[in-house]
């Protein structure tokens, strides 16, 4: 027998055929588990696909991507399937992107193929899970791998997860690997080690209860993105040179404190000094001259605590963050929503009507302190009242952003439900889109929701919205009517318009929007016309351009 | 209260349980302990600027030069910092002129103000903007039209971060030499223009040759951090390409040396004392890296 020498390249070889033949593997594995053990297993999936058609409108700013261009289509799909059986757990999922703009909304991507695996067993008291991890510590404030569909964040950790349950109380779990970038993954190694516990009061009757936790984090650097550092930092100035570490460390303690009816969630988290873009921070230039924006070496903090209390009838949340410094990310090239290795919760109302959420403040990972209230009121079951308000400054006690938000509700059983409010904002349009000189907006927003059902199946529902602001695009006016024919159908018919235009004439942005549902399936097909605006989901916000065009999406469990 | 507990049952509760109590805690130590292990050794950081004699090598046609291609717009209110960090990078002591720069304003940000004296955007910017594919943001740059290891694309758009890219195209040797040679008429405003190419090594790609005119100093309208001014003076900016955008084909590379000629007229409106000459040979099909650049001023 002749045997050769096992070189790199026939290592990459193997793990490129491994991640080829990765569907056949699990296909084997799922058919082989039955032969372990008579237990019934259980397969289950999903599948999400949008396809859009541009329809160019360089009126609204719908233009100049190769999609509007010449591309015309676009699409993008997710198709999910788990395997569990005996303690195994198995999954696998193929994500296509053809002329996508989630991404990039001002480019075309196009890439397809296996976009997670993982392959889990409980063996006693032990989870083994191996592929691509999904997971976090705590409230996400110094890890958090997760996916965000709308703004393509897949930030799963492509290693290994070990979960070890110490008491039934008690669980400790290690996880070390690459975080995924599209198909590939960084460079930078990511390890974490978690222990979470619970501790209730011991008679049957006490109502305290405590859930402890601890965490670290550590990203270590790769010779390579080392390397680009410090050919960075070795073009600066003696006086902004800075000494990068090829390990950064992140903790984080935190605790949920229990009493009847009371809620109290406090986190603090550390970070070790860690390479980052600080986009204020001044340097000095070959010529004497300044500039803003450099490559700084500092270490970070989080202080983050939620009190609740749901009382008969009404319900007080407030909360409080202040991070300085926690950009934390595989390495200081990336930006915007790329390379995020922790979330910051964000302090600002999650608002959904179409008006209400066009100003999103994201999150200022290099600093911002902020303190949110909530107050719930629902005296009877037909009306109910919900208050609230946010405050967001920078670490300089500038204003980044402040909300007041208050609806009423009131439903008269079985015929209509009128809800109504009013929302006030400012929003520091300068720095959360980086628009020097524009003012903050001031934002006056009264709405009205009005559902009226005809009968069992059929109901009729308006909104009306009018934003009131001198600043940005003006104000606007935002009507829908949606017919829905329940359990399948709804026809949603809309128009936001520019009434006191300040940067473009009077423009309508319709919206017509189809939605069929059997069963598990649901079809929706509409044509859109979308303002310029931050899209957030999850707390994480990017610009997004004008949309002109057809939207087709389809989404199925099974 | 329930961990204490645990802690102390066994001694109870029999030898086994102890153990595994034991173990239980000795895991905890060692998975916190992994993470928190030895003190690293840091990297040590050159200094180029610091230091009178580590000066970059100077220049010749045998040595490496590096291209970074920008892509810039009168409305991205980043862009002008991005220039200065250029300016920065290509000074004597840092990269000097082996690093040579081009401003393609195309892209998103890209479209002039109603009181912009110039429209600086190029059928051929945005062509190249579709070549190197579309950044997620501006200012961005390409760097040789290379993408480096743990980059999801060729655009690098922390502009801060570019001298580190920079730093690791120059660590490559050259495989070809590149020489411009240009002869200007100020009278008719005619450039006559010289390109050589030399290979340094045996076994070479099919490669194109790029060659460009850039301007400096175009004084005109931008956006800033401190808001919109009306004499900002844009730094290398493209403005036209003698070849075809993405290069013409370099057939007889492999034996010989090539000289290539190329004329143009400069319109009345380019100074031509701020106008440069850009040549670079770059790979194509598969791989698209620029493998030499040189840069001459026309006067």
């Amino acid at each position: 027998m002749r045997f050769y020498p096992v070189t790199f390249r026939h290592w990459i070889n193997l793990t490129q055929n491994l991640l080829k033949y990765s569907f056949s593997f699990l296909l084997l594995l799922i058919y082989t588990v039955p032969t372990i053990a008579q237990e019934q297993g259980t397969f289950s999936g999903s599948f999400q696909g949008n396809g859009n058609f541009f329809i160019k409108d360089t009126r609204i700013g719908a233009a100049n991507t190769p999609q509007y261009e010449r591309q015309l289509y676009g699409a993008d799909a997710w198709l999910n399937l788990n395997y569990n059986r005996s303690g195994f757990n198995l999954g696998l999922r193929f994500d296509l992107f053809n002329n996508s703009n989630l991404l990039n909304p001002q480019g075309s991507y196009t890439a397809e193929g296996i976009g997670r695996w993982f392959i889990g067993k409980q063996v006693n008291k032990l989870n083994i899970m191996g592929g691509y991890i999904y997971d976090q510590i705590g409230s996400g404030i110094i890890f958090r791998a997760y996916e965000e569909r709308p703004l393509l964040i897949d930030n799963a950790l492509f290693g290994v997860r070990l979960g070890y349950d110490i008491s039934p109380d008690w669980q400790v779990k290690v996880l070390t690997g690459r975080q995924k970038q599209q198909f590939d993954t960084y460079s930078p190694v990511i390890k974490a080690v978690n222990l979470d516990g619970f501790i209730a009061g011991k008679n049957e009757d006490s109502k305290w209860s405590l859930s402890p936790g601890i965490g670290i984090v550590n990203r270590t650097y790769d010779d390579e993105s080392m390397q680009t550092i410090v050919g960075t930092i070795s073009t600066f100035s003696v006086t902004d040179s800075i000494a990068p570490s090829f390990n950064t460390y992140a903790f984080t303690l935190y605790n949920s404190l229990t009493v009847d009816k009371f809620n109290w969630y406090m986190e603090a988290a550390w970070k070790t000094s860690d390479v980052l873009f600080d986009p204020f921070a001044e340097k000095t230039n070959r010529d004497g001259s300044t500039s803003l924006g450099k490559l700084v070496n500092p270490s970070g903090s989080v202080y983050y605590t939620s009190v609740s209390y749901a009382g008969k009838g009404f319900g007080i949340t407030i909360e409080g963050k202040r991070n300085e410094n926690f950009t934390f990310r595989t390495n200081p090239f990336v930006s915007l929503n790329q390379g995020m290795i922790n979330f910051l919760p964000p302090m600002a109302r999650f608002n959904t009507y179409r008006l209400t959420s066009r100003y999103v403040p994201a999150v200022q990972e290099l600093g911002e302190q902020a303190v949110k209230f909530d107050f719930k009121f629902s005296p009877t079951r037909q009306w109910s009242l919900d208050f609230n308000f946010s405050n967001i400054n920078d670490l300089r006690d500038n204003l980044l952003y402040r909300e007041f938000y208050t609806e009423f509700q009131f439903k008269q059983k079985r015929k209509w439900i009128l809800t109504a409010g009013i929302q006030f904002q400012q929003y520091n349009q300068e720095i959360f889109e980086t628009k020097p000189g524009v003012p903050l907006v001031n934002t006056r927003i009264p709405f009205v929701d009005f559902l009226y059902k005809l009968d069992r199946k059929k109901s009729l529902r308006f909104e009306l919205q009018y934003m009131d602001t001198e600043q940005d695009f003006g104000s606007w006016i935002f009507g829908l009517v949606e017919y829905s024919i329940a359990p399948r159908w709804t026809f949603t018919l809309s128009d936001m318009y520019n009434s006191s235009p300040t940067k473009t004439d009077r423009i309508h942005y319709p919206r017509v929007d189809v939605f069929y549902t059997r069963k598990s399936n649901r079809f929706s097909l509409s044509y859109v016309k979308q303002v310029e605006g931050v899209v957030c989901s999850g707390g994480i916000c990017r610009l997004e351009p004008a949309f002109s065009g057809f939207r087709f999406s389809v989404s199925s469990t099974f | 209260m329930q961990l204490f507990e645990l802690a102390v049952s066994p001694l109870n509760c029999g030898t086994l349980q102890y153990l595994e109590m034991k173990e239980k805690l000795f895991l905890i130590i060692i998975a916190f302990g992994l993470l928190l292990s030895c003190e690293e050794s840091k990297p040590v950081i050159p200094c180029l600027s610091c230091d009178s004699s580590s000066v970059a090598p100077t220049p010749n046609s045998t040595v490496k030069k590096v291209l970074l291609e920008e892509f810039t717009g009168v409305r991205c209110v980043n862009c002008p910092q991005a220039q200065t960090e250029i300016k920065n990078l290509q000074s004597e002591g840092v990269y000097g002129k082996n690093l040579v720069a081009v401003a393609y304003h195309a892209g998103f940000f890209s479209s002039p103000y109603s009181d912009s004296q110039f429209d600086f955007r190029t059928t051929e910017g945005e062509e190249i903007l579709s070549f190197l594919e579309t950044p997620i943001g501006y200012p961005s740059g390409v760097v040789n039209r290379r993408k480096f290891e743990g980059e999801r694309s060729l655009q690098i758009i922390q502009f801060a971060t570019w001298g580190g890219f920079v730093a690791q195209a120059l660590e490559e040797e050259a495989t070809v030499a590149l020489a411009i040679e240009n002869t200007y008429d100020d009278a008719t405003r005619q450039l006559d223009i010289d390109v050589l190419i030399t290979p340094l090594i045996s076994d070479f790609p099919a490669t194109n040759l790029t060659v460009l005119i850039i301007e400096d100093g175009v004084v005109d309208v931008q956006l800033t951090p401190d808001g919109v001014i009306n004499d900002y003076a844009q730094s290398h900016v493209f403005r036209t390409m003698l070849t075809n955008t993405l290069g013409n084909p370099i057939a007889t590379l492999n034996t010989e040396n090539v000289l290539q000629n190329f004329s143009f007229t400069l319109p009345a409106d380019w100074i031509s004392e701020n106008c440069s000459v850009i040549a670079f040979v770059h790979e194509v099909g598969q791989g698209r890296e620029v493998l030499q650049v040189e840069e001459s001023g026309i006067q």
